[in-house]
């Protein structure tokens, strides 16, 4: 009896590092074609797994062997991921393997929300080997340490320089693309030129059909507040949240961003206020990070201590004599009290700056120098210290 | 004469059933009232006798280590625990054919203060894919058990006996699907205008069930416990009743869309909860070896969804809807399920028995109906040559669900070098033509006494009996002369000294408790 059955279906090893042409094949693909992958798989890992219990005893253990391996080969082909569960002794086999530029974007999306930063680059690198550095692997690569960098994932300067040349490369073979733009922008910002990151806003803005994305935006803000041109990033901010209308969830994740960047920007630039016009360009901040956090819940809460202190930091608090003011007022049958109760009295910023060493100082001056949202409100830290409350 | 008994002896329960010349089934209950009997032994400390069934499962959250379940998994070999570790009591091994005769000991006892009269012959069931060194296991636990085991019947067979024998004439294609407590078994079958049944297929898992689904279940507790820092692991009792706490959710499960239970860890309650989506999330890779496991069968045995007639599902974890909707999809029909879906396959035994004792009444409907035929479970064949490749492979010579007695089915070979003065010959069970698996059952030289020229003829013979006895004959292609004869007489590993010492601890024992 010779057997009838394709040698494919029998085969029940792939060799370490096996190739993606060698991985197909492990399925039949070829002599069949691209589209009977799928069937392939169930009928390669149906045949096996019936051999899991035939009466051999060795015989069951490598048919369970061999359907891991089957399982963790199909999963590789179909979604570019693994299951770490595996093992035993199933030869290994590669595990970002991509056909198509939908198959390699998936993949190196699924590995960037995993926080696998590793294993993204490793499939983009394989991306620019395989097809060489074209504006889709470039465009890959870019993305990929352009994103490490801003969660903070990434830190080694080397691959900020391969990134950036990635993004460059994208950019001008794709300029047209806002993803390249961002992702080389970004780059730009991560190793702190944002002179050159405005400069590149303004000139993707310029060469992007459709105009700025919701992304450029917060990225030029980024170079704008790195410029410390408060003013002109609160602009830039109401713009990215005005672009990303049209999409609620673009426009809730966009407010959440802007108003963390100025929240953050304004908590460490202009806290304390020590003048009147910090005091504006405090106001005038939480302001509009208050506008940029509406409807998100997480950005309300961002800015709800600075907005509670926004409301009392430019009222007056008497920080004078009681009883002094208390004897004056009798003795002038109360006309000098307003007078006394202007002169003896600061704005509630300036209170807070003095501190509490104050000496004569009074409830009212308790309220505004202790309370802990205040101390909140100054906390460079802000989001971490709500967090942790 | 005795009366005669069908047994379903199961990998998590076991039922004993009897019918009478009228053609009445009665499924016998225990004096508690159970029907069902766990397939769990325990041996209690000191001299007192062994326990089957319900407390000897509930005294496993207390004294594991002497508490004996699932050995069915084992039968036909040395051990059933999954570590390969022999099961040990005070120093001695209890194979898993000695823990089936205690539980065959224990339906007989029930038998016997039910009919106040000595239960001795009966017939049991076993999975379809059991080969043949398990059945014969099985016999011989029948006869630890001081049983005379009949026959040994597969248990879609039975199942689909007891299902379908009020409707003798209707013929069709029949999917018996059997999920029960440890195996899955799916069998494809032809029922004839006159009752008979043809099995067309099989196909199975021998540790897929709803054990393994309880193992899910706790799994998930043992999450819940470490959320809260607590090892459920480490906690034997906890962890033994995790088992059966997870085995009411299961159950639960199949009609609620969510169920709780209390369990306890280091003394620390947790309140454990499960709908019904996610277990069926949980049974995601089982549904999927099940789904492949029935598709191939259907391959195999050249069937078409379209041709199946009927669908009849049997076996307590039948009762898992996403294995009702999974068997929907594949066959396109809804599926019938069995009358009792835990003790049909013991009515069928019974039926089945009493029918082939000859007790019947021959004028029951169930008279007319001829009685299924034994069939090879596995194909038998010799390990030959391909000489293309020059590599090894197992020719099948009788292939699996041949009905026995199947008598001289014969192959003819030819010599692979020139001048060779003999062939070695082995055989083997099983279908594959890859040798890793299937069971070598025996070897032996065929020897021509003489060279031969490169492709001088031989013949091959086996013959498989009723009472499963395999022959294998080799012939001189030319002269006819027989060169070699092998006749397999199943190596149980219950034999000799250990059979005898088995023997006399069975008759050491007064009565199961």
């Amino acid at each position: 009896m010779v057997a009838t059955q394709e040698q494919w279906v029998k085969s029940s090893t792939l060799p370490p590092g096996a190739s993606y042409g060698t991985m197909l094949e492990f399925f039949g693909i070829p002599p069949d074609p691209d589209d009977k992958l799928n069937d392939n798989i169930n009928r390669k890992r149906r045949t096996w797994y019936a051999k899991t219990s035939c009466n051999n005893k060795q015989g069951r253990e490598k048919a369970k062997e061999v359907v891991a391996l089957i399982q963790r080969a199909a999963e590789v082909l179909k979604r570019g991921a693994t299951d770490d569960a595996g093992g035993g002794s199933a030869p290994e086999i590669p595990d970002a393997v991509f056909r198509t530029l939908e198959d390699l974007w998936r993949i190196i999306s699924e590995y960037v929300f995993a926080d696998d930063y590793e294993q993204a680059i490793r499939v983009a690198r394989e991306a620019v080997s395989r097809w060489g550095m074209t504006a889709d692997s470039a465009s890959a690569l870019a993305w990929v340490v352009a994103t490490g960098f801003d969660t903070g994932d990434l830190i080694i300067p080397a691959l900020l320089q391969e990134g950036t040349q990635a993004a460059e490369f994208a950019v001008r073979a794709q300029p047209g693309e806002a993803r390249n733009w961002e992702s080389r922008i970004s780059l730009l910002l991560a190793q702190s030129r944002p002179d050159d990151a405005a400069k590149a806003t303004d000139e993707a803005a310029q060469t992007l059909s459709g105009g700025p994305t919701a992304r450029l935006h917060i990225l030029r803000m980024r170079a704008m507040l790195g410029l410390n041109r408060g003013e002109e990033a609160m602009v830039t901010a109401v713009r990215a949240v005005q672009t990303a209308r049209s999409d609620p969830d673009l426009m809730m994740a966009v407010r959440s961003q802007v108003t963390g960047l100025l929240v953050d920007w304004l908590s460490s630039r202009l806290l304390p206020v020590k003048s009147a016009s910090g005091l504006t360009s405090y106001l005038e901040m939480v302001e509009t990070a208050a506008w940029c956090s509406q409807g998100a819940p997480e950005a309300e809460d961002m800015v709800r201590a600075h907005r509670m202190w926004a409301a009392n930091a430019g009222k007056r608090v008497f920080t004078g004599s009681w009883k002094l003011r208390s004897f004056l007022a009798v003795c002038t049958g109360f006309i000098s009290l307003p007078i006394h109760n202007y002169a003896r009295s600061s704005p509630a910023w300036q209170v807070f700056l003095d501190g509490i060493e104050q000496q004569n100082y009074s409830d009212a001056f308790v309220i505004v120098a202790t309370p802990r949202y205040v101390q909140l409100a100054h906390n460079m830290n802000l989001r971490a210290q709500i967090g942790g409350m | 004469m005795d009366r005669i008994f069908g047994i379903d002896l199961g990998t998590t329960n076991s039922v004993i059933a009897h019918t009478d010349p009228n053609g009445m089934t009665e499924v016998i209950a225990g004096k508690e009232g159970d029907r069902i009997l766990p397939s769990v032994v325990y041996y209690p400390k000191g001299d007192g006798d062994p326990v089957v069934g319900k407390r000897a499962k509930a005294r496993s959250v207390i004294e594991p280590d002497r508490v004996a379940r699932l050995f069915k998994r084992g039968m036909g070999e040395r051990t059933f625990l999954p570590d390969e570790q022999p099961f040990m009591i005070d120093g001695k091994v209890k194979s898993p054919e000695e823990l089936s005769a205690l539980v065959l000991r224990k339906l007989a006892q029930m038998a016997e203060d039910y009919y106040g009269e000595p239960v001795r012959r009966a017939v049991i069931t076993v999975p379809a894919y059991f080969g043949d060194a398990e059945r014969e296991a099985t016999k011989i636990a029948g006869q630890l058990a001081g049983l005379e085991v009949q026959r040994v019947v597969n248990e879609p067979t039975a199942a689909a006996f007891a299902h379908g024998f009020d409707r003798p004439g209707e013929p069709g294609r029949i999917l018996v699907f059997d999920l029960g407590g440890g195996t899955f078994d799916v069998t494809i079958m032809d029922l004839g205008t006159d009752g008979s049944m043809t099995i067309i297929g099989t196909g199975g898992d021998r540790a897929l069930g709803g054990m393994d689904f309880d193992q899910l279940i706790v799994d998930e507790m043992a999450k819940l416990a470490s959320q809260s820092g607590l090892d459920l692991t480490a906690d034997l009792q906890a962890e033994q009743d995790a088992y059966l706490k997870a085995e009411e959710l299961k159950k639960e499960l199949s009609e609620l869309d969510s169920s709780e239970a209390l369990i306890s860890v280091g003394g620390k309650p947790l309140d454990f909860q499960l709908s019904r989506s996610q277990f069926e999330g949980l049974l995601k890779e089982r549904l999927q070896a099940v789904e492949d496991i029935t598709i191939h069968t259907m391959e195999t045995a050249g069937t078409q969804a379209a041709e199946i007639t009927k669908v009849l599902m049997t076996g307590g974890s039948s009762r898992i809807p996403a294995f009702q909707q999974l068997l929907a999809r594949i066959t396109g029909r809804q599926p019938t399920f069995s009358r009792s879906l835990d003790e049909d396959v013991a009515r069928g035994a019974a039926i089945l028995a009493t029918k082939e004792s000859g007790e019947l009444d021959p004028r029951t409907l169930l008279a007319a109906i001829p009685p299924p035929r034994d069939v090879l479970s596995h194909g038998l064949g010799i390990t030959a040559i391909n000489p293309e490749t020059r590599a090894l492979y197992n020719s099948v010579i009788i292939p699996a669900q041949t009905p026995v007695p199947a008598d001289d089915y014969e192959e003819m070979y030819e010599t692979f070098e020139e001048g060779q003065t003999r062939v070695d010959v082995k055989f083997n069970e099983g279908d594959d033509d890859n040798l890793d698996f299937v069971t070598e059952l025996g070897r032996g030289p065929a020897d021509f006494g003489r060279r031969v020229r490169q492709g001088y003829p031989l013949r091959v013979v086996i013959s498989a009996t009723n009472e499963g006895r395999l022959t294998l004959r080799a012939y001189d292609g030319e002269t006819k002369a027989e060169l070699r004869k092998i006749e397999i007489v199943y190596p149980t590993i219950l034999s000799g000294a250990d059979k005898r010492a088995a023997e006399a601890e069975m008759a050491r024992i007064r009565r199961v408790g």
